[in-house]
């Protein structure tokens, strides 16, 4: 038994950890970053919205859908020449952030649309009655509102990201996925393998006991 | 009075399919300052959409809306977002943002008009909250209170710009009758000491009867009766209407008629108004003329502030006519049924 542990690489899988949460705490900043405000114009230029824009609405959505249809490791593959003109390389931590931010943006965007689409639509026209303009129900009334909603977004999305990571450790992009192909797949060594995938679990459920922790605290319903 | 809202020939229609469906057709009201004004119709009536045009939630599609004068259809993004400070409203499913305490959502108007204090809006809060009985629930959020409470902060939430108008888009309709008539006395209480212009959409007679000064009838996107309320109450002329009051009222005319088919003598239905309601006159005017009677139906209640009594009569004898006279120069509505 103790033959067994001591033959796993433990130094090698601290720093493949470490780089798993790199690129996830990058690429779900970055998927914020672009995701919400996406998600928000989604909602607003849809059918009926504070801003109907059909046609804007009907590229953004489609756009979208073109992202989300796209299997992530074929994602992968396309987004390399991409990412080496951004970042310089498609290799490593760095190189496979802008992969996963591409996948999971219209995902979290998405769920944000829908997330905002659950408020509902009388306290829109209340908070319209007041007289207050776009800018003022969109940040008053509209994002508060639907803020559960978007935080369990951001948790299935931050979830989604977990296993995008995985897989990007097939075109070497380094981490615990990384870790698993050439331990698990290449030598099998199956050890390891268990390893990281026992250390993936606890992520996924820590991540998700810290998302419904957040939409409990914020739902006020 | 002057006037301080008004309809001039407002139509309204939406497409559905492609087609034009009429919603409103050729609306001419007029709302005088300080008064309550009742819109009552079926639902699909469009008295939603009516009460939407006043602060263009909804936009016509002809005609004009006239608050204080200025024809709100002509107004750019800032006039609107004036006009809709000036112009409050409370609605059937309350709409409190769930998100923010009671404090919070009485203060929002005011934080979104940006045009007071931090100090000024926490004592403005502090004494509508106290206004309608909520202040020991200030810091609550909207889930945690009743039906009755969460309307009582729509109120407050209204008020806190200190309108002209208040709009109540079925107000009470989500709410149990006792709570029901305490949120209408409060609307009543505010109207009079604010001197506040109140219009109201409901379905519900009893809303109007206990609250409003004048009604409007509304029928399948028209007017088709408006007035006092006490006289649509009491005489009410379109058949919309008079289902409406006999509804409130659980008296079913037709019914009543058949009834009395073989009472001997005249029918006659009088209506006491005011004053005269608690006036002996019944019993003085059958003596000096010589008249038996028999009472069929009658009620005697109040309509808002005014006391009111009809009654059905069987009459026989010599002296009906001079009778009847006497009555209308009494004061009384005759209405000779047979």
């Amino acid at each position: 038994m103790m033959e067994l542990i001591a033959a796993i690489p433990w130094p090698e899988i601290g720093e493949a950890s470490l780089d798993t949460l790199v690129m996830l705490a990058v690429s779900m900043l970055f998927t914020l970053i672009l995701g919400l405000p996406l998600g928000i114009l989604l909602f607003l230029t849809g059918k009926r919205q504070l801003m109907e824009q059909t046609a804007v609405y009907n590229v953004m959505s489609f756009v979208i859908n073109i992202l989300r249809s796209v299997p992530f490791i074929i994602l992968l593959i396309v987004m390399m020449p991409v990412t080496e003109i951004i970042i310089g390389t498609s290799l490593g931590v760095q190189g496979s952030i802008p992969p996963l931010v591409v996948g999971a943006a219209p995902f979290f965007a998405r769920l944000v649309e829908t997330a905002l689409r659950e408020v509902d639509r009388g306290i829109i026209e209340a908070t319209q009655a007041m007289g207050a303009s776009k800018r003022q129900i969109v940040f008053g009334a509209l994002i508060p509102e639907a803020l559960p909603g978007i935080i369990a977004a951001a948790t299935v999305t931050v979830i989604a990201l977990v296993s995008y990571t995985a897989l990007s450790g097939v075109i070497g992009g380094g981490g615990l996925g990384d870790l698993a192909v050439r331990y698990g797949y290449h030598r099998h060594q199956n050890d390891v393998l268990v390893v990281t995938v026992v250390l993936l679990l606890l992520l996924v459920q820590f991540l998700q006991m810290l998302g419904d922790k957040l939409v409990l605290r914020f739902s006020r319903r | 009075m002057s006037t301080i809202l008004e309809f001039q020939n407002v139509s309204k229609h939406y497409r559905v399919r492609q087609q034009d469906v009429a919603a409103l057709h050729d609306i001419d009201l007029t709302v005088e300052a300080g008064e309550i004004f009742g819109i009552i119709g079926q639902s699909g009536a469009g008295k939603s959409t009516l009460i939407r045009l006043v602060n263009l939630l909804e936009r016509p599609n002809a005609g004009r809306i006239l608050v204080d004068g200025q024809d709100v259809t002509q107004l750019d993004e800032l006039g609107l977002r004036t006009l809709r400070r000036g112009v409050g409203m409370i609605f059937q499913h309350f709409n409190l943002l769930s998100s923010r305490t009671v404090a919070q959502n009485v203060a929002f108007p005011l934080r979104i008009a940006g045009l007071w204090s931090e100090d000024e809006i926490r004592s403005r809060v502090a004494a509508l909250l106290d206004r309608v009985g909520l202040s020991e629930h200030a810091s609550k959020y909207p889930a945690q209170l009743s039906g009755g409470q969460k309307q009582r902060v729509g109120i407050a939430r209204a008020l806190a710009t200190q309108p002209r108008i208040l709009l109540c888009d079925e107000a009470t309709s989500a709410l149990d009758p006792q709570t029901t008539q305490s949120v209408l006395r409060l609307l009543d209480e505010i109207n009079q000491e604010l001197n506040l212009t109140i219009v109201l959409i409901t379905h519900e007679m009893n809303v109007i009867r206990t609250l409003c000064d004048r009604v409007a009838v509304l029928d399948e996107g028209r007017v088709v009766e408006s007035g006092e309320v006490v006289d649509v109450f009491l005489h009410p002329g379109h058949p919309v209407s008079r289902r409406f009051v006999f509804e409130s009222e659980d008296v079913d005319e037709e019914l009543l008629q058949t009834a009395f088919e073989h009472v001997d003598g005249r029918l006659i239905r009088l209506t006491f108004r005011g004053d005269t309601t608690y006036e002996p006159l019944l019993g003085r005017v059958m003596r000096e003329h010589e008249l038996d009677f028999s009472i069929l139906s009658g009620r005697i209640d109040r309509i808002k502030n005014t006391p009111y009594g009809q009654l059905l009569l069987g009459l026989n004898g010599e002296h009906i006519s001079e009778a009847l006279d006497h009555f209308r120069h009494a004061g009384l509505t005759v209405e000779e049924l047979r």
